[in-house]
């Protein structure tokens, strides 16, 4: 298969991967949406626009007013969430399905690779949240009781850079949990079975720590500038304003923030897949593939120089 | 002094004390001789307590020895037979004072500390009164509370005339808490505050305003001169209330001398890591001490300082000190900060905070600032009126930070901004039905609830005022107040009088129920309605007479928007009318009555309709039911943020 058509089979996948993200999210959020709105905004004459006025007023009145219902809805999304956060492993694995995919395959070709991984993609993406869960738990834990002890026999700044550098050890940790399941899932995603995954994925993270390390940083920076870059502009387009152009402005910028980070989330898989398989297969100049019997082709014969004997 | 010397220097005390005593059987003494003092120009102090004190710190042991005298002049109209001291530092006695007895926690920081302070008077003599040490008769705890003593009677063996005055010498040993608020030590920090008895004050009819500290009371003291000298440890930064004098080092201690004219307390801090910044800001030479890593809230206190020193001077009156300290506490003594002394405040915040996007450093740098003003220079009775300080106070912070950083003068994120006036309301409006937001400190179940109610409300209140009646008003009226009430000690009363004399008998009505009578309301849209209207159509007249008029097509649509009061407060307030095509309507209503009805028509027919537009009544109770629309929209702003938060969340999360 070409570059190019693996390109363009991987831009597919985000795509596809993007838009169940926003169909997943525009699920949950609707209920809060509708819940905040319903209080001041809804009755106003500016609609929703008053929740975005300078100065907070309304905003926090209608927070103020809605916070029961606001309440029980995020119960609900928490429910919701659990279910679509099971069935998003499903886009997941398409998209990693497409990217390992050699052969040239389509959505539903993905899909149906996605389903047959889902089981197993379900209990890792579990096992990861648990995980997590409990590294950042115990971490914040540790860190509670050892910034209250530097802070009490260091100088303020240098105790409180230390917690955030420990800090940041502590979600390094979890962070190596995300990059463990990434390579588990695309050991998976070649076929391999669930204990040779698993081995499979520990020793890439050991012998490919450092470069998984860096690229995963770049991903996490990307995650994190995107927004950070975009927050501003959206500041400046300001939907408090009149003008249904500010909306779909914001819109747009923010929709190309989710998807530059689907992308670059896709561009990290692409980039693991890579590591994974490069010690496995050896890049040959010539193809050796020769039938067992038979006559050693010329160029071969030329290129495969006899030894000299030594002087 | 020479034996001989002392020997008749106890021969005349000897026949003064006889004499004294001889005297107490009469029915009034006059030590000193007392006329009352002529009343002071307006806007000069009375100097009714005047401190001349000497401590030294010992700073491994976190206490202070020190002897003092006390120049005490008798203004009331009444003579009297006691003094009244306040020992607030033993409030952080043991865990049965009125102050820390409460297991849900201790003041304003709601932290109780680690370690106990305390403070012991050795000896008090009137020179007036002969030489007999008077502390021995002293009663042993509060009035009522053998747990507290934090406020001492001390009976006199003389009356004291009206206008007498008496010169106390004292001495007396105290042992600062660890930090829990206003006043402790952290390490090598220590801020004093409370740290020598001070006498209560005694009202112009002759009640003695003397109260056990309380843990969300202040304070109430009267003015005079403070000349206070200070033996340290040579390598503390001292800062201290009023002007240093002298800075002398002997040997491993330094001495430093400091001086402050009308003022009612004095406070002072010493921590060998201070770092320093001087500025002269409108003749006033500011000092600001912090800790090392601060310099980036330095300069945004700085900066406050400079917006809000001139601002205050010209609404408020000028600024009547030479010196001003501010203080950033080091944050493990960040109990310390957020508090305020004459010529003296303590700010607060990380070291990061400057950078934040929280204006918490500055926020607490102007409100700290403002209490020179309403603390210490009208130095009303914060025990019994805690809104004529702190409300007020909160509102001239809110109305400066409001001033320098427009809609996010309290909040400024990309993206989010959030007004002082925004959040204080949300916690105003929540406590509303409490409590009077004017009565004494003590009565309030909580200090969240003086948080919402004598803080907030009382801004919020004032804030709506203003937005309702004007600022400009408003302004003038807070002007007078605090120009004709300089070091006069001044009542809720005066207050609300120049409000009447500047806005107007209903703003002050209003304000004043706001205040005392825990007044609220909520205006409400209640009805939006709209029919066909046209010329008379159907059959009219008998007989011959008879005719049918059919519709023409020329139909009018008439509108009508039901606004209602509900509450005991009321404000006039306009009634917005929106049109189908686009145009708006105002109309005033002065809300005298609890329900109006508003008209319009014409071709176009109203499609929505407000009450209060502008968000000028911010104590309206629920912003929610003031506007009302034919159709109701659904909110694609809020959804396309929402959406795009989840999706940010699930991306974080997700697989």
């Amino acid at each position: 298969m070409s570059a190019l058509a693996r390109t363009r089979r991987a831009v597919r996948a985000v795509a596809l991967v993007y838009a169940l993200r926003a169909l997943a999210a525009w699920i949950l959020a609707s209920p809060l949406a509708r819940a905040l709105t319903s209080t001041v905004a809804a009755q106003h004459p500016r609609g929703d626009a008053i929740l975005f006025d300078p100065g907070g007023l309304e905003l926090i009145e209608s927070l103020r007013l809605s916070l029961g219902v606001l309440g029980s809805e995020l119960k609900g999304a928490l429910l919701i969430g659990t279910v679509l956060g099971a069935l998003s492993v499903i886009p997941a694995a398409a998209l990693l399905a497409a990217l390992v995919e050699d052969e040239p395959s389509g959505p539903a070709e993905w899909v149906r690779r996605a389903v047959t991984l889902f089981p197993r993609f379900v209990l890792s993406f579990g096992a990861r949240l648990f995980l997590q869960g409990a590294v950042l738990a115990v971490g914040a834990l540790a860190l509670g009781r050892l910034g209250r002890r530097l802070a009490s026999s260091w100088p303020e700044q240098s105790a409180d850079l230390s917690a955030l550098g420990l800090g940041l050890l502590v979600l390094a940790a979890a962070s190596a949990l995300g990059i463990y399941e990434d390579l588990f899932r695309i050991e998976s995603a070649r076929g391999a079975t669930l204990g040779r995954a698993l081995g499979q994925a520990g020793t890439l993270l050991r012998a490919r720590w450092l470069a998984l390390g860096g690229s995963w940083l770049c991903l996490v920076a990307c995650a994190l500038v995107l927004p950070l870059l975009v927050a501003p502009l959206v500041g400046i387009v300001d939907v408090s304003r009149p003008g249904s152009w500010r909306l779909v402005v914001v819109t747009f910028l923010h929709q190309a923030v989710v998807l530059g980070m689907v992308a670059a989330r896709a561009v990290w898989l692409a980039i693991v897949i890579e590591l994974g398989s490069a010690p496995r297969a050896q890049r040959l100049p010539i193809d050796l593939q020769v039938p067992p019997s038979g006559p050693i082709p010329a160029e071969v014969e030329a290129h495969d120089t006899p030894p000299q004997p030594r002087e | 002094m020479s034996r001989l010397a002392e020997a008749a220097a106890g021969v005349a005390l000897a026949l003064l004390g006889l004499a004294l005593t001889v005297a107490s059987t009469d029915s009034q003494a006059q030590p000193s001789a007392g006329a009352r003092p002529a009343a002071p120009p307006d806007g000069e102090p009375v100097r009714v307590a005047s401190y001349r004190l000497e401590a030294s710190l010992d700073v491994p042991a976190h206490r202070i020895t020190g002897k003092g005298t006390l120049t005490w002049t008798n203004t009331s109209s009444e003579p009297t037979r006691e003094l009244w001291f306040h020992l607030y530092l033993n409030a952080f006695k043991n865990d049965k004072t009125v102050f820390l007895r409460s297991p849900f926690g201790a003041g304003r920081s709601g932290d109780h500390g680690s370690d106990w302070g305390y403070i012991d008077v050795s000896r008090l003599v009137v020179r007036e009164l002969g030489p007999d040490d008077l502390w021995p008769r002293a009663a042993r705890h509060s009035p009522g509370d053998p747990d507290d003593q934090t406020d001492i009677v001390v009976p006199l063996p003389a009356e004291v005339a009206p206008g007498a005055t008496l010169h106390i010498d004292f001495e007396w040993q105290s042992r600062l808490p660890s930090i829990v608020e206003r006043t402790g030590y952290v390490g090598s920090f220590h801020l004093l505050g409370h740290w020598f008895p001070k006498l209560a004050r005694r009202e112009p009819d002759g009640r003695w305003a003397h109260f056990a500290f309380h843990p969300q009371a202040e304070f109430y003291a009267d003015f005079g001169r403070y000349d206070v000298t200070l033996d340290v440890p040579a390598e503390m930064v001292v800062g201290a209330t009023g002007s240093q004098l002298r800075d002398e080092r002997v040997g491993a201690r330094r001495r430093l001398e400091f001086h402050a004219d009308a003022v009612h307390d004095f406070a002072w801090t010493a921590f060998p890591d201070f770092r320093e910044r001087r500025e002269q800001i409108e003749n006033v030479d500011v000092r600001f001490l912090y800790p090392p890593g601060h310099e980036a809230n330095a300069a945004a206190t700085v900066e406050a300082v400079r917006f809000a020193l001139p601002r205050f001077s010209r609404l408020y009156g000028a600024y009547p000190h030479p010196t001003l300290t501010v203080v950033h506490p080091p944050e493990q003594a960040r109990n310390a900060g957020g508090m305020e002394y004459p010529t003296f405040i303590t700010t607060g915040g990380p070291w990061w905070a400057a950078s934040s996007g929280l204006r918490m450093v500055e926020g607490v740098t102007v409100h700290e600032l403002g209490h020179q003003w309403f603390q210490g220079v009208l130095a009303s009775n914060e025990h019994q009126w805690p809104f004529l300080d702190e409300g007020l106070d909160t509102f001239a912070e809110m109305r400066a930070m409001s001033a320098r950083h427009g809609a996010g003068s309290m909040v400024a994120l990309p993206g989010l901004s959030v007004s002082g006036a925004a959040a204080r309301r949300a916690l105003a409006i929540r406590a509303g039905h409490d409590h009077p937001v004017a009565q004494p400190a003590e009565r309030f179940s909580s200090f969240d609830s003086i948080g919402a109610l004598v803080y907030a409300r009382t801004a919020i209140a004032l804030e709506t005022v203003g937005n309702v009646w004007g600022h400009d008003a408003l302004e003038r009226a807070l002007a007078s107040y605090t120009r004709r009430e300089r070091f006069r000690h001044p009542g809720p009363k005066s207050f609300l009088e120049d409000v009447r004399t500047h806005l107007g008998s209903d703003a002050h009505d209003a304000l004043s129920a706001a205040l005392f009578d825990k007044g609220w309301v909520d205006y409400e849209l209640a009805d939006l309605d709209c029919v066909q209207q046209g010329p008379a159509r159907g059959v009219f007249g008998d007989g011959a007479e008879r005719t049918t008029i059919a519709s023409d097509g020329a139909q009018q649509r008439s509108c009508r928007a039901l606004v209602r009061r509900k509450g005991t407060l009321r404000f006039p307030v306009d009634v917005e009318l929106v049109f189908a095509d686009g145009t708006r309507q105002r109309r005033r209503w002065q809300a005298s009555e609890d329900w109006a009805t508003f008209d319009a028509a014409g071709p176009s027919e109203v499609v929505a309709a407000v009450v209060d537009p502008d968000r000028n009544v911010l104590l309206d109770e629920n912003l929610g039911n003031n506007s009302r629309r034919q159709r109701g929209e659904f909110g694609h702003r809020t959804l396309e943020r929402m959406t795009y938060a989840v999706q940010l969340a699930l991306g974080l999360i997700g697989p």
